[in-house]
């Protein structure tokens, strides 16, 4: 078990490792930071090129009537990769950082910490340039920034507090992993990246939009809409929802992580 | 080769650097281990698993300043034990208190990432070790320097192009130059060569004198027996012995020969000890390349006088006393001592010993020379110490350069004399 003050005293190691992480993901690929932004990008152009053939209209802006599906896809879209790409990484990289967990004595919630923050740091690029894209599209995000940040952050802990979870119990059942990879994949759809949630209301009714909002990824991802392409304020309430279920699977994280922390060198 | 100067440690620590009690570590030895969560639902269990005792109630201090061999079998918990005093595995029962920053070299390249270059991976494992990165920029030049040419050329390579030894030459050179007030080593160094190896030996040396803490799990009896100050034998997790190194070594080995354990006695507090070495030939002296001091020179078969001065506590009766020269890789090269020769009947207050050497059989190259006073039986040491004293050996006859002994002989037959 690990206190707060050992972590603090780590923070070097994190960042090292973060480094590491984010250096190795792009060495040995010339194209390297070109590459990381071409996995969403291609994402875009297929979903852009299916729903033009589909024939669905790209939803409005309120209140900046910006109307490019593209764009309300990549808004959608940026946040999710780092949902997805983070709490993919944490579920791994406990396993995956097994050889200097069993040679080195540090704190070990620092190697799920750096996989998140490294993911981060992608996210951050792919927001720049999502950003970019909206000012040339007419949308005068920059006073929105802030409130980017914080959604950014409060996504963080939420992906920690669920991958401190994940990250030990896949060290105990190897197949975790491959079962996150489908829970995503079901995640992926039953929030609005792709889709708006009045399509939810207008099928289900103001009943089934509720159930369907109890889901904290919904408004998480909403709020990027919301701030990025409407340039309006997130639903604080639901916000306040969202803080909730951080806050919660980051003790329930923190705690079980710590329960099994001591054993966790002759497991792997 | 210019290393840093190891700081001796400031303030007067503890007479402990780590504090072994009642540790005992326990293993799960799975027969059926259902590592998926499909086999776990389906058969209803995480796996079958007997207990297994890896460390049954081990306790042991070892003293701060002093370099702790650790010898055993394999599977005996050595790597165990010592994973458990660098907190990388916790004890099922009792307690470990460390005093000092520790750097461990449980396994090299910790924490290295073959992608990346030696110098990214520097930084990152003096992270690992604890060091911020000012620090580790301060110490670069050093580390780099001690890991060796070959390593210092290939630094900004991916350390995945790097051989084993180079591999174990970085990361050692890593940990001891984060300057640790206590250092793990685990069996890593034997990857490296000679020359390495005798750069390592020396630098746990260096280590040692200035107040700091080596802890040596090794199979080089050897070298172990040469190095270490105090050696514990752990033998199935229990820990049989922990004393003088060769007496310790000894009864290791006796066992390994004879197959039954043999008793090491320890004798009580020391009431002689050495409080000096001299070794005295032609008055010749030379600056060692590696140690950077001077150090005296003597010619293969010249005479040579060593000297031991000594200080009683209590007067002592019939002490035997003897010098020790070892080749820099450990291996014992004469032992000369007064056993069954000569020596007082009871020494008191302080004085000296000389044994005068006629001409001195030593094939050209570094020795060092120690001294021990032991008891009437020879067989117990009441004060040891080893390689003080570093001497070097020339010579001039081509004809006897290896080995350790030079025999002086004479040829005969069809020979020539060359020019
Ligand atoms: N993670 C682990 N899980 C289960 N058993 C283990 C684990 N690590 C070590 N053991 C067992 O503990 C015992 C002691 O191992 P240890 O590595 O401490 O031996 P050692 O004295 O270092 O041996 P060697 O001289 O071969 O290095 C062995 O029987 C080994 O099988
Ligand atoms: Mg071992």
């Amino acid at each position: 078990m690990s206190t707060i003050a050992e972590y603090v005293e780590a923070r070097e190691l994190a960042k090292a490792l973060t480094m590491r992480d984010i250096r190795g993901q792009y060495k040995g690929s010339i194209l390297g930071w070109f590459w990381s932004l071409l996995n969403p990008l291609t994402t875009v152009a297929i979903f852009t090129f299916f729903f033009a053939v589909l024939g669905m209209q790209a939803p409005v802006g309120d209140p900046s009537g910006l109307k490019i599906f593209a764009l309300y896809l990549f808004t959608g879209l940026v946040p999710w990769n780092f949902f997805a790409a983070s709490v993919n990484g944490a579920t791994g990289s406990v396993v995956a950082q097994g050889s200097l967990i069993s040679k080195v004595y540090f704190p070990r919630g620092i190697v799920v910490f750096s996989k998140i923050s490294s993911v981060g740091f992608t996210t951050l690029m792919e927001t720049s340039v999502a950003v970019i894209l909206l000012l040339i599209a007419g949308n005068m995000v920059l006073p929105w920034l802030p409130v980017v940040a914080m959604l950014l952050l409060l996504q963080g802990c939420l992906a920690l507090g669920i991958g401190l979870i994940l990250a030990v119990a896949n060290v105990y059942f190897r197949d975790i992993q491959y079962l996150v990879g489908i829970g995503l994949q079901v995640l992926f759809y039953s929030t609005p990246v792709v889709y708006q949630t009045s399509l939810i209301e207008a099928k289900f009714g103001a009943r089934g939009l509720f159930i369907y909002r109890l889901n904290p990824l919904v408004d998480l991802i909403e709020a990027y809409h919301r701030v990025l392409y409407d340039l309006r304020w997130p639903d604080f309430g639901w916000m306040a929802y969202v803080a909730g279920w951080a806050a919660a699977l980051l003790v329930i994280g923190a705690v079980m992580f710590n329960r099994f922390e001591p054993r966790l060198a002759e497991e792997l | 080769m210019s290393d840093a100067v190891t700081e001796p440690i400031a303030s007067a620590a503890d007479p402990v650097a780590i504090a072994v009690r009642n540790v005992s570590k326990q293993f799960r030895r799975y027969s059926v281990r259902n590592q998926s969560v499909k086999a776990a639902l389906f058969r209803g269990s995480r796996g079958t698993y007997e207990e297994n005792w890896v460390l049954d109630d081990v306790s042991l201090d070892i003293p701060t300043g002093s370099t702790f061999g650790l010898i055993g079998s394999n599977g005996s918990g050595k790597s165990t034990l010592l994973k458990c005093m660098a907190r990388i595995l916790k004890p099922n029962k009792g307690s470990i208190t460390v005093n000092g920053r520790l750097s461990a070299l449980i396994e090299l390249g910790a924490g290295f990432h073959p992608e990346l270059s030696g110098r990214e991976n520097v930084y990152l494992n003096g992270a690992v070790l604890g060091l911020r990165r000012k620090e580790i920029e301060q110490r670069f030049d050093s580390i780099v320097d001690f890991a060796g040419r070959q390593v210092a050329q290939a630094i900004d390579q991916p350390i995945k192009t790097y051989s084993s030894g180079m591999y174990v030459r970085l990361g050692f050179s890593i940990a001891v130059n984060v300057e640790p007030e206590v250092l793990l080593v685990d069996e890593v160094l034997a990857v490296g060569d000679e020359e390495f190896q005798r750069r390592c030996y020396q630098r746990f040396e260096e280590l040692s004198s200035s107040g700091r803490t080596v802890v040596l799990v090794s199979h080089a009896l050897s070298t172990v027996a040469a190095m270490c100050d105090h050696v514990a034998w752990l033998d199935g997790g229990k820990l049989l012995h922990v004393g003088q190194p060769q007496q310790v070594v000894d009864a290791y080995l006796t066992r390994l020969d004879f197959g039954r354990p043999s008793v090491v006695e320890v004798s009580e507090g020391p009431s002689v000890r050495i409080s000096d070495i001299v070794i005295e030939g032609a008055g010749r002296r030379r600056t060692s390349t590696e140690l950077g001091e001077e150090v005296a020179v003597v010619g293969t078969g010249e005479p040579v006088r060593l000297r031991m001065s000594y200080q009683t506590d209590r007067p002592t009766d019939l002490p035997v006393f003897a010098f020790s020269v070892h080749t820099l890789d450990g291996t014992l090269a004469a032992n000369p001592s007064t056993l069954g020769v000569a020596g007082p009947e009871r020494v008191e207050g302080t004085g000296t010993v000389e044994l005068e050497v006629p001409s001195l059989m030593l094939v050209p190259g570094a020795y060092t020379l120690g001294a021990a006073i032991f008891d009437a039986s020879g067989e117990h040491a009441i004060d040891r110490k080893l390689r003080l004293v570093r001497f070097e050996v020339d010579g001039h006859n081509p004809g006897e350069t290896r080995g350790i002994t030079a025999l002086g002989g004479r040829w005969h037959g069809p020979l020539f004399d060359l020019p």
